[in-house]
């Protein structure tokens, strides 16, 4: 039962809404039980001199490797076996890298086609073999799911999935029923002009199931506007993928961000009034918590993270991090939070939430675990 | 009746009392700032507005009569509207980001040559609704650049397809037109936000974030990139805005003139709030020094770039420079307005 206490104790300590965090000392965090090793958590970086890269911290509260790249990178995945880094360029994405987690040690890149470039998410299979990478197809304005094979001669283009749809994010392993999940944006996007958004009256947003293997569209859910554009998702342990949105309509609007598709029933929620200005139209990252079925979102624009029952969709908690963007779940339960100030925040269950550790680097986006 | 008032009173004051608490007091602090910010914002899309819809009649008038002082109003009336746009461009929120207002006014930068390219095609589609054409032809097609290349571009007015051939005027008239009618709404869009902008707390952090944003473009994209101090190194006026018309330094002009009338009221008074009136002092003086020596400078930044005017060019970088420093570090940390990483470009 030690997981249903720590959860009680989080949703108790969340209860009250708005937790402050102090930042003052520094917390390590204790290994998952059974586990003998600190997890290692990658992140794209932009370092105090201006260079973009790749760090690597371990959740006892230690920097691990840090590297310079070409390109500001987004967000990536890790090998089931924990040994490969697929870190991938932000949109538009010209190089995808894998490289070692341990070590930061580059091992080669994912081939693109022509007039293709990475929206910055991918996945591997279960078994590690395969690789699934969202793609833009720019010169059709065709959003694709790449998918690549390892072999002896390194990762290879296997199969090309067509979404029959624009702009999709972030892509997650259902491993429940073995789908893929595909956050589908719904923004037409071209690398000429990577931040104009060509399309905002007829975005078709979606968050998309599909069989990993034949690439065949099991179910396409809408959500309930079409500017509300789907771009992160995350799995529970029972197989539920929760969404976060991006509004792309007029900033007073308050449309609900948030959504579940579990046992087949899609639905939005609403955060309470209050907190859904806070969140200012813009969620950044989504993670799950196996260890105490929490889900957690970051908002960075409105400055704070928001935490929801994985099973009710009820709104627990709102804490106050100044450009939190990363999350992931915590092993031994609970949250990890990086910002673009540096620090890696633990929001920790039962405990106060703390710091873990502040390099010299900003953090992008998300927390790669 | 002065009973029933002292009693209403009465029974009003902890209501009074439960509202004065319950307002943030940010709010309270804030309000005189974001109206001064408000009105001057109204007032430059008005300008806008005006602007554009003289430059669609004159275009129209024109268009039926040739003659050159019709073609110098045209290019008189671009060139106003163009300013008006430059001087209210840094607010980067509210009703100018729907639907892409922004890029529909400046498609910029440029690097491919869109417009040149679109602009053919249009050219092309005579005896087509030009007014759909220009509606649905995307954010290259619908603003001020377009109405640029037919005013302007050195090679098409060398052709035989220059204005005023029917072709070029009915792509002018639709261009302007649409110019005129996305301005006359961004305008009364703006009067309908207002309430919302004034009861917002958080604006007066994002009103001050678009102005440091706009310092941003400024130095590093419209005055370093096309010095070379950027990139490739290489001086380019092609990297520059309205390079066509030869209107870069004045559009410069016309972005600082417009941050110095539309934001600085509004920043002087947070900074006098939050004691610091020498600050404030300092960023007046700033851009007053700043607008003195655009002054100085010609409206194109072509010949500089390529002659002994650069020295006046870099003159011009390390004063936007040090104005971009006052106020988005200096003016930023005293009012602690924080402009975050992921919070500013996310994806």
């Amino acid at each position: 039962m030690p997981v249903r206490q720590d959860r009680r104790r989080l949703l108790k300590a969340m209860a009250a809404g708005m937790i402050g965090l102090p930042l003052a000392g520094c917390s390590t965090w204790p290994a998952a039980p059974g586990r003998a090793e600190h997890q290692v958590i990658a992140s794209a970086v932009r370092f105090a001199n201006g260079d973009d890269g790749v760090a690597a911290f371990d959740t006892g509260g230690r920097m691990l490797w840090r590297r310079r790249l070409p390109a500001r990178c987004h967000g990536g995945a890790v090998s089931p076996d924990g040994r490969l880094l697929v870190l991938f360029e932000r949109r538009p994405g010209w190089r995808a890298h894998v490289m070692e987690l341990a070590t930061g040690r580059l091992r080669g890149e994912l081939p693109l086609a022509e007039q293709e470039h990475f929206y910055g998410h991918g996945v591997f299979s279960p078994a590690g073999d395969r690789l699934y990478a969202t793609v833009n197809d720019y010169a059709n304005g065709r959003g694709l799911v790449a998918v690549y094979h390892h072999s002896d001669r390194g990762w290879q283009r296997a199969d090309t999935f067509d979404l029959a749809g624009i702009g999709p994010h972030q892509i997650v392993l259902n491993p429940v029923d073995d789908t893929l999940a595909v956050a589908l944006g719904g923004i037409d996007t071209h690398p000429d002009y990577p931040r104009l958004k060509r399309n905002l009256d007829t975005m078709d947003p979606a968050l998309m199931i599909l069989d990993r293997r034949t690439g065949q569209v099991l179910a396409r859910h809408r959500p309930s506007h079409h500017q509300l554009s789907c771009r992160h998702i995350a799995v529970t342990p029972e197989g539920a993928v929760w969404a976060g949105y991006q509004y792309q309509g007029p900033a007073h609007h308050r449309p609900p961000l948030i959504a579940r598709l579990g046992s087949q029933r899609f639905e939005e929620f609403r955060l309470p009034v209050g907190i859904d200005g806070q969140v200012d139209n813009y969620i950044a990252s989504v993670a799950a918590c196996p260890a105490t079925g929490l889900v957690a979102m970051t908002a960075p624009r409105g400055g704070v993270v928001v935490v929801v029952d994985g099973r009710s969709g009820r709104h627990v908690g709102t804490t106050a991090v100044v450009d939190g963007s990363g999350v992931t779940a915590a092993p031994g339960g609970g949250f990890l939070i990086s910002t673009g100030q540096g620090q890696v925040l633990a929001l920790q269950p039962g405990g106060t939430p703390s710091k873990l550790l502040t390099p010299d680097v900003r953090w992008d986006n998300h927390l790669i675990a | 009746m002065s009973m029933t008032g002292s009693v209403l009173k009465q029974a009003l004051r902890p209501l009074c009392l439960l509202l004065a608490v319950w307002l943030p007091q940010p709010l309270l602090a804030e309000a005189p700032a974001k109206s001064l910010w408000q009105q001057s914002i109204q007032a430059g899309y008005q300008r806008l507005a005006d602007a554009t819809l003289a430059l669609a009649e004159s275009t129209d008038q024109y268009c039926l009569a040739p003659d050159t002082a019709g073609r110098e109003q045209v290019e008189d009336h671009w060139r106003s509207a163009f300013e008006a746009w430059q001087a209210v461009r840094w607010v980067d929120f509210g009703p100018v980001e729907r639907n892409n207002r922004a890029w529909q006014f400046q498609f910029w930068p440029d690097p491919k040559n869109l417009v040149g390219r679109k602009a053919r095609v249009l050219l092309q589609s005579a005896g087509a609704d030009l007014d759909e054409a220009v509606a649905r032809g995307g954010v290259a097609v619908q603003g001020f650049p377009m109405a640029e290349y037919l005013l302007f571009d050195q090679g098409f007015n060398g052709s035989a397809q220059a204005l005023p051939a029917r072709p070029a005027c009915q792509v002018l008239r639709a261009v302007t037109r649409f110019t005129a009618s996305n301005a006359a709404e961004l305008s009364g869009d703006w009067q309908a936000f207002a309430p919302h902008y004034l009861s917002e707390a958080a604006y007066t952090d994002t009103t001050i974030r678009a102005a440091m944003a706009a310092l941003d473009i400024l130095v590093e994209r419209r005055v370093a990139g096309p010095m070379g101090l950027r990139g490739n190194g290489k001086r380019s006026v092609y990297a520059a805005d309205a390079w066509r018309s030869g209107h870069s330094l004045a559009a410069i002009r016309a972005s600082v003139a417009g941050l110095q009338s539309q934001f600085l009221p509004g920043l002087s008074q947070q900074l006098d709030r939050a004691g610091k009136p020498a600050l404030a002092k300092d960023i007046g003086a700033g851009f007053a020094d700043t607008l003195a020596r655009l002054e100085t400078l010609p409206d194109a930044m072509g010949p500089a770039l390529e002659g002994e005017g650069f020295a006046e060019l870099q003159g011009l970088y390390i004063d936007l420079s040090q104005l971009q420093q006052a106020v988005n570090r200096k003016a930023a940390a005293a009012l602690g307005v924080v402009r975050g990483f992921n919070s500013s470009d996310g994806d």
